[in-house]
């Protein structure tokens, strides 16, 4: 299937979604809403209807029969990750360049959906819900394919207390128009049109301008594509009276990496804050360990490989570092300059920047040395 | 504008209007774009 008829299939199939949500009779909303995500899945990714279909029922059996039963969600939780990892092991290099179907669709965003749903179960932090609720949050068109990774209990209440509000609707409508304009405006026109056949150019040159060409090349439409995605599920949430957190806050003006980390894809970085970092934390007592761990886990996530380990550790590291070097250093006895404030915040800017932005160049680099030791050790 | 005429028209007619302004300028968003970038769905699956 080509792309432009998975776009207008995700339009179409939330706009019905929204039309169900104000028209239809109040007891037939949520399966209604739920049928047009199913509608949509079937449509453009079967094999993720069945598999969403069978552990989203699989999970509310677990929840609401079997809660008390030892072992049973963490097996479960075990499961859908040990799924998840399976095809993310099986994709092939062709797969990962974009020629075909990496994975099921939405696969890396329902899974960790999934386990949500299940950990807060086992947690007895879930609200009391039925399973049309479930399948509403867990079938809700408008994030299916790219997030955010929403919650369970803050969606089901918006569930049973969302009425019709006018702002929100024009305020909903608003977010998708520059959600589509970034998208075609400023994705496909000014990156892939314009600027990406220069930026090819730049980067096939050695020295410092083919650096800075190629991680551009890299960031740019990933950024630009995947906060147009979350305007236009934020947008679509709206319309339906949901208000789903944001996932990008200006992520190129963090001051540290700690910073950048709240700014850039927040729901998948406070979902590895509340399902790893935490856990761990609490068994080890060690920021450092658990804080590496969760961006582990956070790398793992993207992609099965060497690579991403390495730019998990690259960036669980420097947050650990950075922790370190605030908690040790000295407090100011006199406030300092303005201007030198200014100045230091640029710099921290531009420092925070430049480490993201090298950080696939940099792990590349390491693996490839890995890689040469390993092979000379042998 | 939207809170000035917010404060001088009623609500539902302003936010009702500028509803009906942006559905018009999606629908020609999605009209004229040719090369929607869907395949971003395919990075992360």
């Amino acid at each position: 299937m080509g792309d432009p008829e998975l776009l207008g299939y995700l339009l179409g199939a939330s706009a019905l979604a929204v039309l169900a949500t104000w028209i239809a009779p109040r007891g037939a909303r949520n399966a209604l809403q739920a049928l047009c995500g199913i509608g949509f899945l079937a449509a453009v990714s079967p094999v993720s209807l069945a598999w969403l279909g069978g552990y989203s029922l699989m999970s509310f059996v677990i929840t609401t029969r079997f809660a008390k039963v030892r072992g049973l969600t963490a097996t479960a939780i075990t499961l859908i990750a040990a799924s998840y990892l399976g095809w993310l092991l099986n994709r092939t290099p062709a797969d990962i360049a974009g020629s075909g179907m990496a994975l099921p669709l939405g696969m890396a965003f329902y899974s960790l959906r999934l386990i949500h749903y299940l950990a807060e179960s086992a947690k007895a932090a879930l609200p009391p819900h039925r399973l049309d609720e479930l399948l509403a949050y867990q079938f809700f068109c408008a994030t299916l394919p790219v997030g955010p990774i929403h919650r369970f209990g803050e969606f089901a209440r918006d569930l049973r207390r969302r009425r019709w509000d006018s702002a929100e609707f024009s305020s909903g409508l608003e977010r998708i128009l520059y959600g589509l304009l970034k998208l075609i405006v400023v994705g496909n026109y000014a990156i892939q049109q314009k600027l990406a056949p220069w930026l090819t150019g730049v980067a096939a040159q050695d020295g410092i301008g083919g650096l800075y060409a190629s991680a551009l090349l890299l960031w740019l439409p990933l950024f630009v594509y995947f906060s147009a995605y979350s305007d236009l599920a934020l947008g679509f949430g709206k319309l339906m009276g949901f208000k789903l957190r944001e996932n990008f806050n200006h992520p190129y003006l963090a001051t540290n990496i700690a910073d950048f980390w709240q700014r850039w894809h927040i729901s998948l970085a406070s979902w590895c804050r509340d399902y790893v970092y935490t856990p761990v934390l609490a068994l080890t007592r060690s920021t450092v360990i658990s804080v590496t761990a969760a961006m582990l886990i956070l790398g793992l996530w993207h992609e099965l490989s060497m690579h991403y380990v390495l730019w998990g550790l690259y960036h669980g590291l420097g947050i650990a570092a950075y922790r370190r070097i605030v908690a040790t250093r000295p407090r100011r006895a006199q406030p300092r300059l303005r201007l030198w404030d200014r100045a230091l915040r640029v710099g921290s800017i531009l420092l925070t920047l430049h480490f993201v932005l090298f950080s696939f160049a940099v792990t590349a680099a390491v693996e490839l040395w890995l890689r040469g030791a390993l092979t000379q050790l042998h | 504008m939207y809170r000035w005429l917010r404060q001088r028209f009623p609500k539902r007619v302003v936010d009702s209007t500028f509803a009906v302004w942006y559905a018009v300028l999606i629908v020609l968003a999605i009209y004229f774009s040719d090369r929607p970038a869907g395949s971003f769905f395919y990075l992360h699956g």
